[in-house]
Formats: C-alpha cells, structure tokens, sequence
C-alpha cells in the first residue's frame, strides 16, 4: 500500500474510531489502570497506606513461585510452538516436553497451594471445570440450532423464539425455577427421572463432594492434589447445565449470522458435485463458520472469567466453596471483604490470565481459521 | 469527514445538556436508604410522611429504595467513595463497622443523651439487649446505629402434633428435642421431625443455646473449635443421619412442610410468623394448632438470638445529622413503634409498646409468644468481627460436609481457619 | 429473494424426510425445555401468597404446579406499583444506549476491518483487551467517573458507559472483513465518500449482524441491576429492573408477584425479538450483493 494512503487512511481511521476509543479508555482502561493502582495499596473503601507488590506476594505465597509458574507457561508455549513446526518424532517429543512442563506447573502451583492464596487458586480451579463444562456443550448444541433452523419450515418463528427463551428470561426467574428441577427433594422433577432408573435420590445445588471423589469429603476439604483428582462438584456440574441451557441459544443466534453471511454458491457448488451431508459439515460449512467459531471459543472462556449472575443466582451457602469460581471470589474480596487493594491485585492477576489463555487460544486457531 | 465530526460534536453536546438539580422547598432535605419492599415499604412511607407533616423543624425526609442489604452496601461503597451519600442508610452492624472505617458515619452516643435524646427513664424502657448491638467494640464503644426493630430466631412447633404424640409442651432441652422427632418421622407418612435451615444465624442460634458462641470470651477474635460448636455439628448430623431430620430442600420448603404437617418443628425467624400464619391458613390439610417457644437449650436460662439491621447516620453538618436523629428518635416512640411492628412484624425496640399493641398481641398469638420471649430469655448476638459475611458461607458449608459424614473435627479446623483467614482488617 | 438459497433446498423436507424428524426433535426438545420455565412463571403468577409456598410442584401435570383458580391481584398489584414508569424509562434508556452504541461501534468496526493505518495492531489488541477485564473492578472507578462528570442520577450516567463496547466492534468487524471487496471499489469509483459507503454499503449488508447486536444491547440494558442501582438516587431514572427488585422480600411470599412482574417486564423483549428476528438470519447475499 503506497504511504500517502496508508497517511490518508490513518487520519480516517482515528476519526472513525474516535468516539469509541474515548468511551473505551474512559470506561474500560481508565478502572484497569485504577485497579491497578490500588492493587498497590492498603485500601478498604478509602485508601491508606503504599505496599508496593505486597498483595501479589500474598497471592503467589513467594516471588520464587511466581518465577516457576510464568517460567513453566512459557515452556508450555515454546515447546507447543516448536511440535507446530516440527514433524514426525520430534513433534511427538516436544508435546511430551509441553506435558512435562504442564505437570511442573501442577507443581508449582501446589505450592501456592501451600504458600499463597489457596483460596483464590480453587476458585481458578472451579472456574476451569465451569470452563471446560460449558464452552464446548454450548458450542456443539449452538451450532446443531442454528443448523436445525437454517431452513424453511412451519412453526420456525415459534422454535427460534423458544431457544433464545432462556436468555431474555429474569435471571432470577429461570433460577427459581431451576432449583425446584434440581432440588434434593425426592419428589423434585430431576430425581423422579433419578428414581426411573433406580437410581439417587441425589442432592444436586447442594452436594458439594467432587464427583469423583473417593472418600465422602467435599473438594474445599480436600488439598491441592485431591481437589485434582476428585473432580468438580454436583453442585458445579448443576450450576454447568444452567449456564449452558442459559446461553446456547445466544451462541445459536450468533451461529445463524455466520451461516447466514455464507454465500449461496458455496451450497450451489457443493450439491453440483454431489457432496454428501457430512462433507457438507465438516469440509465446508465449519471451515467457513470458522470465524464465528473462534469468535464464540474466545467469547466463551472470557466469558467463563467473568461469569457472574449465572452463578450467583444459583449459589447455596451450604456448598458455596465448591461452586464459587474466581469472578465470584473477587466479587466478595471487594463488595464484602472491602479488601479493595488485595480484590484489584487478584482482578489483575485474573485479567493476566484471561489474556494469557485467549492469546494462546488465537495462536492455536490462527492457522485454522479462514476467512 | 465534516460530518462526522459534527456529529461527535452533537454527540457530546446532548451529553453535556442536562445537569442535575434538586428542588430545595424545606428546611432541611433529608435522604434515607432502606431495603424495604412491598407492605413494609408502604408502611415506611406512611411513616415518613406522617413524620414530614408533623415535624416543627421543618425536617423532610425522602425515603428511597437501596436494594437488598448486599445491594444498599454496593451502593454504600460506591457512594462513600464518590461522595454521594444519603443521611441515613440500614444496615446490619459489621456494614456499620466498614462505614466507620472510612469515616462516613456519625457517632450517635451524644444525640442519644443529648437533649435532643432520651432520658434515664425512658432508655429503661428499650430491650437493653438491642439497644447494646449497636455500640461497636471495634470503635470503643462508639453508637454507630440506632434500631427501630429486631427479629430472633425462635422454633415452630404444631401443637397439636406434639398432643397426638402425647406430649404436653415444647421440647425444652436437645435431648427431648430428639425424642420428640423420633416420635415425628413416620417413613411410611413422610413426616420427619425437624428440618434444617443451614444457615448461620441458625446455627448460632443453636450453639448458644449450649452456652457456646462463635467467638472467643473478649468478642474479639473467631473461635468455632469450642464443644458447644462441636456439639451442635454432632447433634444435627447424628439427627440427619439417623433419618430423623431432612434437610430444607429449597428455600421456603419449610415454611411449607410445616403448613403441610410434613415436619413437625422448624426454627425461623421470627420475623417470618405472618408468613407461617397464611401458609396454615390456605394448607389443603386445615388448620391447626401452633405456637412459638425458644430453641431447647442446656442453659439455666433459654437463650435467644437476636438480629436485625439497624439505621445509621451518615456524616454531614451537625444541623442535618441532628434532624436524622431526630427522625430516628420519632421512630423510636411507642405510637410509630406499634404502628411499624403491625406492618413489618418485626419486634419493636420498647416495651411499652406492647400497651398500644394489644389488640394484635391478641390477634396474633403466636406473635404475642414471641413478643413475650424477649423478657423471659436471655438475649445473645452474633459476632461483630469484620469478615463475618464470608465466614456466615463457610459455617454453612462446614455444616453441610458434616451432614454428608465428614469428622466434625476436621469441620470445624476448617471453619476455624477460613474465620481467621477471613478476619481482620487486611488491606 | 429470488433465489432462495440452496442449502435451504437442499435441506427441504420433502426431499429429506428424515433431516425433518431430526431438527423437530433437537430443536423441538430444547425449545420444550425452555419453554417449561415460562410456562412455570405463567402458574406461579396466578397463585396467591399462600399458594405460592404450598403447592410447589415443579411437574406440570401434578395439580400442585397449578393454582386452584387464577390469583389475579399479582397482576394489578405489580400494575399499579407503577411498573408502567419503569418500562417507559427502560425503553427510552435502552434506545439511548442502543443508539450511542451504534454510533460508536460500527464506525470502529470499518475502521478496524477496512482500512490500514498506523498502530492497527496495537490498538486493535487494546480494544479486544478491555473485554477481559472483570466488571467487579470497574464499578467503583466508573462510580468516580460519573460522579466526577455529575452524572449520578441522570440518564447520561445509565447510558454512556456502555455506549462503547469491545465485543461489539469485534463482533461486527468479522462480517465487514467478509463484504467483497469490489463493492468497495465499485463504491469508490462512484465517488462515496468513508462516511457515505458506511451508510450506503455496509449498514444495508450488515442487517443481520446488526439486528442482533441491537438485540443483545437491548437486552443487556433492559436486565443490567446493579449499575442502575448504583447510580439512580431517586425514582427520576429508575429502570423496570429496580422495579422487579423490589418485588423480592427476605420472606419470599412475594414470589407470585416476582413472576407477575417479570411477566411484564419480559413483554417488550419479546417483541423486540419478533421484530427483529427476520433481519437476524438474513442473508448477505439476499440484500443485494448481487
């Protein structure tokens, strides 16, 4: 592109991107870098006294943990990126390598565990199970209703509102009506199916034992490696289904504009040539829907760090230690606790990962998405 | 490329139209945030507007809805740091607490012995065991809220269950209190004998009763590893286990079951009657016979949690924090006493109030028994420490792994150390 | 719509009977599940107080689910609380914020997917970046924001700090990257300028992704709580949200009422969607690429 262009494009574009820029740097970067200045201080409601990087030693229990941990991640990544250009057996070498260097950061985390903040890192951990429950479910099911409903047929404007129900209900409202469905009751709708297959009754929102768990203990008495192993909760896999009944719907409408914006002689092409259904599906319609996919991946996991309302709606004290996920821990370490100074520390922390986890995410998909 | 500009430019222009202001038409304008809805909000607003018409001192309150507690606290915090207050907001005694910390609220020792207070005589003549949760240990001593009403946690039973069962009374000790829903559970029936609000006022309620408490002797500092807490764990989980109590299955299902006859004893706030009272109304089953008695206790003398939010006054000018008070005091007398407890059910702060009450203590007996608790009990409440909104969760979650078998021990290490973990004013 | 797209022939039902039965099935099922909450919202709304704590069924074929007569005095009472004030205020702020999004959101977008300029990158990364930032933090700051501006308790302060969002501008930047590009040169010949292709060509083609982004925004608007709260200080501004609010009581009889309120409150976003879920699905193509 010659430069007096790119020059003339440039003035264009910070006019276009003006008002949203001001909004965005007054209402979004403005509280990040707020945030991060009170993370340095002693501040409940008011601020009091410098502590510099207190907090943050608070949270990883000691500067060398924190080194082992950024150092452990990095290896993951160079050792992730070196198998993407290696083939044959060195391939297989370094994913073993990123393994390895995954399992050291087990490691080290077990020691904030036992030094830092164990109480921010199971809420970290809840927020992964909640992640890896609700993230691929809604994608597969958002894209088999938009599939279902990219045609022509009777009763389709009814259908289409019904599914995106869920997501224009209160909150409040859907969350009534889910804890009667999944309430311990015997007589409660989820344990009569329970019943139907002699089986139960179970206590659903209120069981807080990991479902794998070995002894009867519920995952916030169990330590670092036995939280591992004895896996999310009933209580979580329960807030899980809500979250994903919730918001399938949402990821169907997003999928419908993508199938939407694919053009007629992609289609026209494909049933010249005879493709069977299949084919159709995996060797055109998700390639081409791969944009919208990797926008709803990214958008899911965000989303899984800042879920909020969806789970606070359905939260029982009794069990609230093994559902509460980092958003929700940070909610009560501000609103609560009023430890604003250690809440922006750990929020900061939080916003390091959530950046760290999309970016590896864009690098994984970058090769595979096409536009 | 103009245009667009121009369009920023009107963009920003609307923006900057509208500026706020407020009409000034009294003498002094007072805000005061509550979390009332509904009947208890209409009766608030009777209230202040009575107050407001007949006032000498011109004094206009405005009464505005905050949200629930966590909510008014939301806004609270948000306020103190943008300088956006009300003169007077509820809140619970650890909120006060924070409020204070950040300098926001007044000290209302003096008003209250002021002249525009109270006297000797007629301080005599509040609950003292109210009137004292206000005083903040944290801030020597320092009045940093005023109640104008109060609830405990107090146990259902149905009468004339317990007659069918051949008992004349109430259980009065735990022990009885087992046998009786021993007595209760019939599998074939799916009755059960009591069913468990796990719930930390609940629990507390229930560990003083064993003389216990939550915290150590100076009230300074959490203690959950004392017997009585142990007790109570031990207690409920060999009662769960044994199939003679259930657990709530959702919230309100025992407000239910009891109208339904389905549990035989629950323990409520009392705050909760009038809703116990149409529940039995309309139950398909009829009515019966019911009443309200303290929790059992191993005690001399039974013990009653007591709880409520109070109203504080937010900082401002000595003339308006003396109106607040003088709102405050208004609320206080016997007559607006009578007519917030006939709304709000709450318990009123004075016992001369009961005089203007008679003819509800008489239609409502098992309010009357209630009301009539606060003299013969010994009244206890809950820690004041700072991060008892966090521990109040892990109480409920201790309570829930102990249910489901853990070692009470191990429960109770654990709350322990949660408390400590969550105490304490840390950054 | 002459041509109607192929994959819709293609999966016409008198050719795949089969594909039908499927997509009743999936779609059916999960519609029925969502279906079931409203239809529970719509029983809980008709039962009195004391019903609302005594028949508690969740099975809608237990006579429990149901009142024992319609209890209509939800309905006036949620009525004549003025939730009327609330709804009107809702709309009127939800359109403000929708507008002010637009406004802000598909300039950037263009920008962001048409154009090369200086530090793209850059600023692109710091845009996607600002959505990762957990909202518990930003309340406070964006409390001083708008008390600073003296916005507490004015419109202004419910609506502009959601006028800009990230999502948005990444949502609509992958549908402008897929306009062909020779409408763009086909609309730089005929001499448009930037401000005029957007409002000419992209706008039109973008109907799809831009009735749900007004959708989504509307939505968000209309059942966003705490901000609200936060800043409304008297009933000037308050939306239909605090008004539901107040419908919950700590001794929850009041959960007839609740529904009755959400009922009302749940109205508009259902027209809302009806009106704009044709636009949602349409294709690019039929509006006129061709």
């Amino acid at each position: 592109m010659p430069s007096t262009l790119k020059k003339r494009q440039t003035k264009t574009a910070y006019l276009l991107l003006l008002p949203a820029l001001v909004l965005l740097a007054v209402f979004a970067v403005f509280p990040l870098f707020y945030t991060l200045v009170v993370s340095l201080f002693h501040w409940r409601i008011r601020p009091g006294s410098f502590v510099g990087l207190e907090h943050y030693h608070e949270i990883f229990g000691s500067w060398d943990s924190f080194i082992e941990i950024v150092l452990s991640i990095l290896l993951v990544g160079l050792f992730l990126h070196l198998a993407g250009r290696r083939a044959g057996a060195l391939r297989v070498v370094f994913r073993l390598l990123a393994v390895g260097a995954g399992g050291l950061l087990l490691v080290f985390l077990g020691q904030v565990w036992a030094k830092g903040d164990a109480h921010f890192l199971r809420s970290l951990e809840i927020t992964l199970w909640f992640a890896l429950g609700t993230v691929p479910i809604q994608l597969i099911l958002g894209l088999s209703l938009a599939l279902a409903l990219h045609a022509r047929f009777r009763g389709k404007t009814a259908l289409r509102t019904a599914i995106l129900l869920p997501y224009i209900l209160p909150l409040v409202a859907s969350a009534s009506v889910f804890t009667l469905l999944f309430s311990l009751s015997p007589q409660s709708p989820a344990n009569q199916v329970l019943a139907f297959f002699h089986l139960g009754p179970w206590q659903w929102l209120k069981q807080p034992q990991g479902v794998f768990s070995a002894d009867q203990l519920p995952v916030y008495f169990s330590d670092w490696w036995s939280s591992w192993t004895a896996g999310p909760s009933l209580a979580l896999l329960c807030i899980n289904l809500f979250n994903t009944w919730l918001y399938s719907g949402y990821y169907a409408l997003v999928f419908a504009n993508g199938l939407a914006a694919i053009p007629a002689e992609v289609f026209e092409a494909a049933s010249l040539e005879g493709v069977s259904k299949p084919q159709l599906l995996f060797r055109i319609l998700l390639p081409l829907l791969s944009p919208t996919t990797f926008f709803l991946t990214i958008l899911g996991v965000v989303g899984t760090f800042k879920a909020f309302s969806s789970i606070y709606v359905l939260r029982d004290a009794s069990t609230a230690s093994a559902v509460d996920p980092a958003s929700v821990m940070i909610f009560f370490t501000f609103f609560r606790e009023v430890r604003y100074g250690y809440a922006a520390a750990l929020a900061v922390v939080l916003f390091l990962i959530i950046l760290t986890v999309t970016n590896a995410q864009r690098r994984l998909w970058e090769k595979r998405v096409f536009y | 490329m103009r245009s667009l500009l121009l369009l920023g430019i009107v963009f920003s222009l609307v923006l900057e139209s509208c500026s706020p202001s407020r009409p000034q038409g009294h003498a002094i304008d007072l805000t005061f945030w509550y979390q009332h809805t509904q009947s208890r909000a209409q009766a608030m607003e009777r209230l202040i507007h009575q107050f407001n018409q007949t006032n000498p001192w011109a004094i206009h309150v405005h009464g505005e809805f905050s949200g629930n507690y966590s909510e008014t606290f939301s806004k609270m915090a948000a306020g103190i740091a943008g300088g956006v207050l009300p003169d007077l907001v509820v809140a619970y005694q650890t909120d006060a607490d924070v409020y204070r910390e950040a300098g926001a609220l007044v000290n209302l020792t003096p008003f209250v012995t002021g002249t525009a207070g109270f006297s000797t005589q007629e301080l005599a003549d509040f609950v003292p065991g109210f009137l004292k949760q206000d005083l903040s240990r944290r801030f020597s001593g320092e009045r940093l809220g005023w109640p104008i009403n109060r609830s405990a946690e107090v146990l259902y039973y149905n009468k004339d269950w317990l007659h069918r069962l051949g008992l004349s009374r109430p259980p009065s000790t735990w022990e009885e209190f087992a046998r009786d829903c021993r007595l209760a559970t019939k599998k074939s029936l799916g009755t059960v004998g009591y069913e468990i609000r796990n719930d930390a006022s609940n629990i507390f309620a229930q560990v003083i009763s064993r003389g216990g408490s939550f915290s150590t002797p100076d009230h300074r500092a959490f203690n959950f590893t004392n017997p009585q807490v142990r007790a109570t764990f031990a207690f409920l989980a060999k009662l769960y286990r044994e199939g003679f109590a259930a657990k709530v299955a959702e919230k309100y299902a025992d407000q239910a079951d009891f109208a339904n006859q389905k549990v035989l004893f629950v323990m409520d706030s009392s705050s909760g009657i009038p809703f116990y009272e149409k529940a039995i109304k309309t139950s398909p089953l009829g009515h019966f016979a019911w009443g309200i008695a303290p929790l059992p206790h191993s005690t001399a003398q039974p013990v009653l949690n007591v709880y409520g939010a109070s109203i504080s006054v937010i900082k401002s000018t000595p003339e308006r924090e003396l109106a607040a008070w003088r709102f405050l005091r208004w609320m206080s007398e016997p007559a607006q006493q009578a007519a917030w407890v006939e709304a709000s059910n709450y318990f009123p702060v004075r016992f001369s109030t009961a005089g203007q009450l008679t003819p509800y203590l008489a239609a409502h007996p098992p309010f009357a028994q209630a009301f009539s608790l606060l003299k013969t009990c010994q009244l206890e409440s809950e820690p004041v420490l700072s991060g008892y909104e966090q521990v109040r969760d892990a109480i409920s979650s201790a309570l829930n792994a102990v249910l489901e078998g853990a070692p009470v021990t191990l429960a109770t290490a654990y709350l322990q150390k949660q408390a400590e973990l969550f105490s304490g004013s840390r950054g | 719509m002459g041509e109607k797209s192929v994959l819709l022939k293609t999966l016409t039902w008198r050719r795949q009977p089969l594909s039908l039965v499927l997509r009743w099935l999936t779609v059916g099922f999960f519609a029925l599940l969502t279906l079931f909450p409203l239809i529970w919202m719509g029983a809980t709304a008709l039962k009195s107080p004391a019903e609302v704590m005594t028949r508690l069924s969740a099975n809608p074929f237990n006579p429990q689910f149901w009142p024992t007569e319609p209890w209509w005095p939800n309905f006036q009472v949620v009525w004549l609380s003025g939730i009327g004030r609330g709804l009107l205020t809702s709309v009127f702020l939800s359109v403000i914020t929708v507008s002010g999004l637009l406004v802000t959101t598909i300039p950037a977008a263009y920008a962001f997917a048409r154009l090369e300029f200086a530090g793209k990158n850059w600023v692109y990364s710091a845009v996607i970046a600002t959505l990762m930032i957990p909202e518990t933090v930003t309340f406070i700051p964006n409390f001083l924001t708008v008390a600073s501006l003296h916005w507490v308790d004015t419109w202004q302060g419910m609506t502009v700090p959601f006028m800009a969002n990230a999502f948005y501008i990444f949502f609509l930047n992958q549908y402008i990257r897929q306009i062909p590009q020779e409408l763009f040169d086909a609309a730089a010949i005929d001499g448009a300028g930037t401000l005029r292709t957007i409002l000419r060509l992209v706008i039109p083609l973008l109907s799809g992704p831009l009735a749900t982004v007004i959708f989504l925004e509307v939505l968000a608007s209309w059942n966003s709580l705490l901000w609200p709260l936060l800043i409304s200080q008297s009933a000037a501004w308050r939306p239909v949200a605090i008004a539901l609010a107040r419908f919950t009581s700590e001794e929850g009889s009041q959960l007839g009422l609740r529904m009755a309120a959400s009922l009302f409150a749940i109205l508009p976003m259902l027209i809302v969607f009806l009106i704009l879920q044709r636009r949602i699905t349409e294709t690019l193509v039929r509006s006129g690429i061709r």
